[in-house]
């Protein structure tokens, strides 16, 4: 059986060029080196103390967090904000650049799509860690009110997670195939039945094909709506409130826009990594960062302007308890955060990106991390100096977080970080089959002598069936 | 073997015990309510019961409750409006503020204890608008029909008690409030089914080689 048609090849794919795409798309699935053993340990590690810390809040309560009756978010909700953002990588960037037939993502909607499962899943615990009773969770479903933001949110996150799984499974389809054909005999028994069921028997024949392309086209025709929806409902849970900084008509669409940025910059890092490690160099290159880069640069000035709109807006009225909420972020408490993401969020990496000296892989990934690190920050300041502003006369809170919460924030990361490497390690990294199909090779870009490692590895016998 | 059989005996003794307040069970008791027909929302309403045993004789210090079933949006149950104990004569004069605009199915319940057996007994009390607004209204913001306008608009709604599996399940489903939120998972979860329905297609194609 062959996963692939060869006869619908994209303009200019020889065999030798697929031969190597298939190759360097599998060749994670047939080996595992120490060294991702030791990243592997390190993650459980980290992830076994976020939980060991967990067990104290889930003991003593959160009073071991730093929250209290009037700052009652802190950095929980913050990292629920900032993960569900995230996960607009993939879904919402795949689909739009499928819908808009864009070729050069083909390369990479696979790791976006990836980063939104991965990303939704890790987000959705947040408030859960949030709740000082998570044994209640079932009462937001059983008492939950149709009117309430906290209600939306559960629909519009679960709707989302099924949705982007499927996004996600479906162009895995003939990879699965692709794998099971060409992994051959010496690939351990479980992966092996784990393509074949995965792989849903697929041949390629016209009519799994015309099948495959109906369900893509119907998700990522819904599937837009649906994220774009999941975060304009999670900046509702802010809007919705009656606390003066969050008093804004712009917040959903500030709030997508802000999830796009980081998402995108999310995605030029999860590249960079990958492309290193894996070796994808002849297949992720420079046109994928450039393009994502241009991306990222628009969406700076896109945030830009809204902080802009929006602080004009209050700045100029300077109504209720706004003059103190714009002293803590410009001179107050908050100043070095706030200075930080205009900066370093939005500033630097626009100019990085913009400045065709610093318009290179290495300086779009930098771009891209600064712009993840800002944005953590924005959602922070969002919650904790909303928070902050007082509703009556009396003396502001404080919040610190506490090491009960920066150690579940490093296991919530690492936890994201194990399942991406655990997913590139079952599902190839590339959609192989839409680069041979539609993108075929770049030009100018040429095979890299990449040192090949001795693998476990049946694919330089080809396929084996 | 002295101590088997005292051990026994004493034994014994408790199982006959406990059998005896089995076989003796708990007496019949009667309890009778009244309250005013109708009270002003605000006002401050005084109800009265009296419990009695078979035989008409007061019973005294029982525990007596005034409860009445109440809805706020998507929840309901009974709530307690007050608790107390009869005095020498069985009788239990109780008060509460009457909160809710409407009809209230007030109940007086005595739950029963070792001796007697539970009672209750109904009255009927219908409360109007006063001068004094509603002490509570969901109504803020817009309103949109059949999104936040819940049962019972501008009010607690009452509802029967019920707490039967398909009274539950109904709770859950949105009725009229929420019904675009609804109708978009609708729209949404039957197009995933759609794509869901295109992957058995794709399972169930005759393979073969791919033409």
């Amino acid at each position: 059986m062959e996963a692939l048609d060869r006869g619908h090849a994209a303009p200019g794919v020889t065999p030798e060029w697929r031969e190597r795409l298939e190759r360097r798309g599998l060749a994670p699935l047939t080996g595992t080196s120490r060294r991702y053993w030791i990243w592997v340990a390190f993650l459980l590690a980290v992830i076994g103390w976020a939980l060991y810390a967990y067990s104290r809040q889930l003991d003593e309560g959160l009073i071991v967090t730093g929250m209290r009756d009037r700052i009652l978010w802190g950095v929980y909700i913050a990292s629920f904000v900032f993960f569900i953002g995230i996960s607009h990588a993939g879904t919402l960037l795949s689909a739009i650049l499928r819908v808009t037939k864009a070729r050069w993502q083909l390369s990479v909607t696979r790791m976006a799509e990836f980063i939104t499962v991965v990303a939704l899943l890790v987000g959705a615990l947040f408030p859960l860690i949030d709740m000082g009773r998570p044994d209640r969770l079932l009462n937001m479903i059983v008492y939950g009110r149709w009117q309430s933001p906290l209600l939306w949110d559960i629909f519009a996150i679960s709707t989302y997670l099924t949705g982007s799984t499927l996004y996600l499974y479906l162009p895995l389809i003939p990879d699965f195939a692709l794998a099971r054909d060409r992994l051959g005999p010496t690939a351990a028994r479980w992966r092996r039945s784990l393509f074949t069921i995965a792989a849903l028997g697929w041949t390629g024949t016209p009519e799994q094909r015309k099948a495959l392309d109906r369900a893509i086209s119907l998700m990522m025709i819904v599937i837009i709506p649906v994220a774009v929806s999941v975060h304009t409902v999670v900046s509702w849970i802010f809007g919705m409130t009656l606390r003066v900084s969050f008093n804004s008509t712009i917040l959903g669409a500030y709030f997508v826009a802000g999830a796009i940025f980081s998402g995108i910059a999310a995605i030029v890092v999860l590249m960079a990594v990958l492309r290193k490690l894996l070796h994808l160099e002849e297949f992720i290159t420079k046109t994928q960062f450039v393009n994502l880069g241009y991306l990222m640069a628009a969406f700076t000035l896109i945030m830009g302007y809204g902080n802009l709109s929006e602080y004009i807006t209050h700045g100029y009225k300077m109504e209720g308890g706004f003059p103190f909420h714009f002293e803590q972020l410009m001179t107050g408490p908050f100043s070095i955060l706030f200075w930080s993401y205009i900066v370093g969020g939005l500033v630097v990496p626009g100019l990085i990106i913009l400045c065709p000296r610093t318009r290179r892989i290495a300086g779009i990934t930098t771009a891209a991390v600064l712009v993840l690190v800002t944005m953590w920050i924005e959602r922070y300041l969002i919650v904790v100096a909303g928070l902050r502003v007082p509703l009556m006369a009396y003396e502001p809170a404080s919040y610190t977080p506490t090491w009960v919460e920066f150690s579940i924030l490093a296991g919530a990361f690492a936890l994201f970080a194990l399942l991406i490497t655990l997913f590139a390690k079952l599902f190839p990294v590339i959609s192989v089959w839409e680069v041979a199909d539609h993108r075929g090779p770049e030009p100018g870009s040429e095979p890299l002598a990449a040192p090949e490692r001795p693998r476990r590895t049946a694919l330089a016998e080809g396929s084996a069936t | 073997m002295n101590r088997v059989i005292a051990a026994t005996v004493i034994a014994l003794a408790m199982l006959a015990g406990g059998a005896g307040i089995a076989l003796a069970g708990s007496a019949p008791t009667r309890l009778t309510f009244s309250a005013p027909a109708q009270a002003t929302l605000g006002e401050r309403v005084t109800v009265q019961a009296r419990l009695v045993d078979a035989q008409g004789e007061p019973i005294s210090g029982a525990t007596i409750a005034i409860v009445a079933p109440l809805r706020f949006l998507n929840g309901g149950g009974d709530v307690v409006l007050w608790e107390g104990r009869a005095d020498k004569n069985g009788n239990a004069v109780g008060s509460f503020e009457a909160r809710v605009v409407g009809p209230l199915a007030l109940r007086a319940v005595f739950r029963g204890d070792q001796l007697y057996a539970p009672a209750e007994a109904l009255a009927e009390l219908k409360v109007v608008e006063g001068a004094t607004p509603p002490l509570y209204r969901e109504r803020v913001g817009v309103h949109l029909p059949g999104l936040n306008e819940p049962p019972g608009f501008g009010q607690v709604a009452l509802i029967e008690p019920q707490d039967t599996v398909i009274s539950r399940a109904l709770a859950l489903w949105p009725a009229m409030s929420g019904w675009p939120i609804a109708g978009a998972l609708i729209v949404i979860w039957s197009v995933y089914a759609s794509v869901v329905r295109l992957l058995f297609r794709i399972a169930a194609a005759p393979s073969g080689a791919p033409r």
